[in-house]
Formats: C-alpha cells, sequence, structure tokens
C-alpha cells in the first residue's frame, strides 16, 4: 500500500467515525411515533 | 500488366498506408473544455469526481474537481482547482494524463497528490473514456467536450 492509500484510508476513517460519533436524534415527538 | 498492377498495389497498401496512418494523433487534438464525471474506489474507499476540465492542444490542461469520498465532500468548501501534463500518442491515439492537485489542507489526503490516467478518445476526441492508474485506484470516467 502506497502512502497515499494510507493516509486517504485513514482520512475516510477518520471522517466515518466523526459522522458516527455525532450524538443520536432523541426525543421523537409523540405523534411521529409509530 | 495486371500482375504489375497488383504488385504495385500491394506495395502501396503494405508500405504507403502504415506510413499514411502513422502521426494520425497528436496532443492538439485534446484542446477546449471537457465536462468529466468518475467513481470507483480508491484504497479500498468509495469515491466520487466531478470537474471540469481545459485542455490546451499543446501537452497541458487545468482544470476544477470536488470529491466525494464515502459521501462527504472534499474540499468541503467547493471545488479545487488542479493542472495537469498529457500527452496522446501519435500512432494509438491513446492518451495519458498525470493530474496535480495544490498544496491545500482542505484536500485532505489528497493534498499535493498526483493522480494517472489512461484515457481513450471517440467521437473525434469530443468524448472521453478514461480509468485512474494510480495503485489502489478503481476509477474509472466519462468526459464529453462543451
Amino acid at each position: 500500500m502506497t502512502l497515499l492509500e494510507a493516509n486517504f484510508r485513514l482520512y475516510a476513517e477518520q471522517v466515518a467515525e466523526t459522522t458516527c460519533s455525532s450524538p443520536p436524534r432523541v426525543g421523537i415527538k409523540k405523534e411521529n411515533a409509530l | 500488366m495486371k500482375r504489375l498492377t497488383a504488385y504495385m498495389m500491394m506495395w502501396i497498401s503494405g508500405v504507403m498506408l502504415p506510413v499514411l496512418k502513422a502521426d494520425q494523433c497528436s496532443n492538439a487534438d485534446l484542446r477546449g473544455v471537457y465536462s468529466f464525471v468518475a467513481s470507483g474506489t480508491f484504497a479500498g474507499v468509495p469515491i466520487a469526481t466531478a470537474g471540469q476540465t481545459t485542455y490546451d492542444g499543446k501537452g497541458g490542461a487545468s482544470g476544477w474537481i470536488q470529491f466525494s469520498v464515502n459521501g462527504t465532500t472534499l474540499p468541503a468548501a467547493g471545488p479545487s482547482t488542479w493542472t495537469a501534463v498529457y500527452n496522446v500518442d501519435p500512432s494509438t491515439c491513446l492518451a495519458t494524463k498525470t493530474i496535480t492537485l495544490p498544496n491545500h489542507s482542505n484536500l485532505g489526503p489528497l493534498s499535493g497528490a498526483q493522480l494517472q490516467f489512461f484515457i481513450t478518445a471517440g467521437a473525434g476526441f469530443r468524448e472521453l473514456r478514461f480509468i485512474s492508474t494510480n495503485t489502489g485506484a478503481t476509477i474509472s470516467g466519462t468526459a464529453v467536450r462543451q
């Protein structure tokens, strides 16, 4: 694996972690809950 | 006489035609503004791009590019510029191109990166089909002259 590949994969993993670590949405309105 | 004529025709087709076929393409065939899209994976990560290329007809090119890396736009603030050198093989009309992205932190891991491409042309160079030849890249795309 080239340095560019390694850095690119690391970047993608970091972006994915940031996206997934967002706080979960809570407090679903009662009228929207099924 | 007929035999001599036949020999002459064979000689012309065998010797002259290849000469005429040589140098049928040049860097000048790639000139103007092209719109492109490409997608695939790099290092196993999904990637898509869209952008614009301006070929100068002399082996140089520049343009704009916007990446989407696994669903996240890169650069986040908007498309980046780039420069490139290219070469059209005179005998096969196949082309290669090396793009250099600027050294800028907003490009993340692609800051200063060089991306290589193998290009085939169709419709008199109005349409291009290409793949990335970088190690670890499985990316293909198309471009159309505007």
